[in-house]
């Protein structure tokens, strides 16, 4: 236990010392394409922006093999949105006991908004991940809506010393969570982070 | 009708009543937690729902002295999430990310 602190704290100092494409790679489990994403990302975002498209459009369609008939009814909503009239009757059904089915429209906002490119703030003044401190600022194409959250992925991290830090991990934001956002955002994109 | 104000407020419950159920529907799963107060990170299996809080038994935060307990995590402080499903990418343990 001690140890780890040890070198948690160590790697923290090292963390924070560390050049830009240090620190990625200080942070990436065991992928060493974190530069080579980020270049991709520089040179043409449009591309790699297309790759992703068709990435998450196969990933929908596995979701909607395992997800409940809820997901498969916002798919249905996505396609057909003249007939949202009848789709909104059947939701009435679920959202009966929480609210009007009015209370939807960020939901489906972000659900037309899947596939795009978005960033997002959310509220805290910041975070905090192994001693590393950062602006909660995501960037990155939605892939999943729920009633509750979004998922990102992949998601870049703007921490200050590696502003194109992509996590590991797909990230999930609650929409009660989310300050600000705007869509079609280029991640390659610099801006100052203060 | 009503008011702008009372819509909002039910905005929120509904979309924390959902977190709570998305929780639950995740228990004996790992979670990957964010939350803007100390210690900032917890990793650990999702154990039960005690109202709005997640019972979590935590096996990595920041802190080695934090670790290996059960938090009970207000979901309304979680800033950002990842709940690892059978398939999905593995939350990597500390030492990998390190």
């Amino acid at each position: 236990m001690g140890n780890k602190r040890d070198e948690k704290e160590k790697q923290d100092e090292t963390l924070i010392a560390a050049e830009n494409e240090n620190t990625n790679k200080e942070l990436e489990i065991s992928e060493d394409n974190t530069e080579e994403k980020e270049l991709a990302a520089e040179q043409g975002n449009d591309k790699k922006e297309d790759e992703e498209l068709e990435e998450e459009e196969e990933e929908e369609e596995d979701e909607d093999e395992d997800d409940n008939d809820e997901e498969d009814e916002e798919d249905e909503e996505l396609e057909e949105e003249e007939e949202e009239e009848d789709e909104d009757e059947d939701d009435n059904d679920e959202e009966d006991e929480e609210d009007d089915e009015d209370d939807d429209e960020f939901f489906e906002e972000l659900t037309s908004l899947i596939g795009q490119s978005v960033l997002i703030v959310t509220e805290a003044s910041q975070l905090n991940l192994l001693g590393q401190t950062f602006r909660p600022i995501f960037c990155g194409p939605i892939v999943e809506v729920e009633r509750s959250h979004l998922t990102i992925d992949p998601v870049t991290i703007k921490i200050l010393n590696a502003p194109f830090f992509q996590f590991p991990l797909p990230l999930s934001i609650p929409l009660e969570k989310i300050a600000q956002l705007t869509p079609c955002f280029d991640c390659s994109e610099r801006f100052p982070l203060i | 009708m009503t008011s702008s104000r009372s819509a909002s407020y039910s905005h929120n419950v509904m979309h924390d009543m959902a977190l709570v159920d998305y929780f639950r529907a995740s228990i004996g799963q790992r979670a990957f937690i964010l939350t803007p107060s100390y210690p900032f990170m917890f990793i650990g299996e999702i154990i039960s729902l005690v109202g709005d809080q997640v019972e979590l038994a935590v096996e990595t935060t920041h802190f080695a002295q934090l670790e290996n307990r059960n938090w009970l995590i207000h979901i309304d402080n979680i800033e950002v999430f990842y709940i690892e499903f059978p398939g999905d990418p593995r939350i990597p343990e500390l030492n990998d990310m390190l």
